[in-house]
């Protein structure tokens, strides 16, 4: 069986199904000593009626940038001007809107916001 | 109680799985934090910085550290007195401040962000490229 976990003085060491840890390199690890990755801040699935939107609040203490990907159970794909996500300083918040449109039908839109725990 | 950390062998293989609260870890049909059999966005480096400017022209041109392939990466763009930050990119007409013709180019230690006309609001763009150590060509069955 391939060696996918090690543990040492550096650290933890996880390598991708397949990979023996021992000789894996830094792209064919999921984890690392020091490793810096995207913490999911929030996600859900909403339905938001044409020409309004929501708040949705999340934790964010570093107040980096926060990253949001968007989609739409009707294929419309995300847009300025079809529905979008919008945020400002200090990012803990950010409207999902609906309202951007002329005459948006409601959409069913899941989203997930992605703050980095930056450590490099 | 929850288990919620699991390291062993099960199921023919090596496993970590870390569970939120009240999840049990060994329970391999429940969600995780962290799994040895998942990938993640690994941050490889960042670019945080406001553009220069150049008869309302806008653009930055930074390096950052080979990995050997392509990597993946994440765009933002905000005007630095407006703060607003959409996703998609923001552009203008949708909003006045901002501009309609933002481009950037990505290779393995280099980032472009430009725009290929003059800004007609005027002020300064900041930029955030988040630059991954996973490879933009793992998503394409490349």
């Amino acid at each position: 069986m391939t060696d996918r976990i090690r543990f040492d003085a550096s650290g933890a060491r996880i390598s991708k199904p397949g990979i023996d840890v021992n000789v894996a390199n830094e792209s064919q690890l999921t984890l690392y000593p020091g490793m810096s990755s995207m913490s999911l801040a929030a996600q859900d699935t909403v339905t938001i009626p044409g020409g309004q939107r929501i708040t949705v609040n999340f934790n964010n203490p570093s107040q980096r940038l926060p990253y949001v990907i968007l989609g739409a159970t009707d294929g419309t794909a995300p847009d300025r001007e079809t529905f979008c996500a919008e945020t400002s300083p200090p990012f803990n918040y950010m409207y999902i809107r609906n309202d951007v449109q002329s005459g948006a039908p409601t959409r069913q839109i899941t989203y997930a916001v992605l703050v980095d725990n930056l450590f490099i | 109680m929850s288990e919620r950390l699991f390291l062993g062998q099960t199921q023919g293989r090596q496993l970590l799985r870390i569970t939120p609260p009240g999840v049990n870890a060994s329970n391999l049909t429940s969600r995780s934090s962290f799994s040895s059999d998942g990938d993640y966005l690994r941050v490889h480096a960042v670019v945080d910085q406001q553009l220069n400017r150049t008869n309302n022209y806008h653009w930055g041109d930074y390096s950052f550290p080979a990995l050997g392939y392509l990597p993946m990466a994440f765009l933002s763009i905000t005007h630095t007195s407006l703060n607003r930050v959409f996703y998609p990119n923001d552009r203008n007409p949708a909003t006045t401040e901002m501009n309609n013709f933002w481009d950037w180019q990505l290779q393995d230690g280099h980032v472009w962000i430009y725009t290929t006309a003059a800004s007609t609001f005027g002020g300064n763009y900041r930029a955030r490229v988040l630059i991954f150590k996973n490879r933009a060509d793992e998503f394409i069955g490349a």
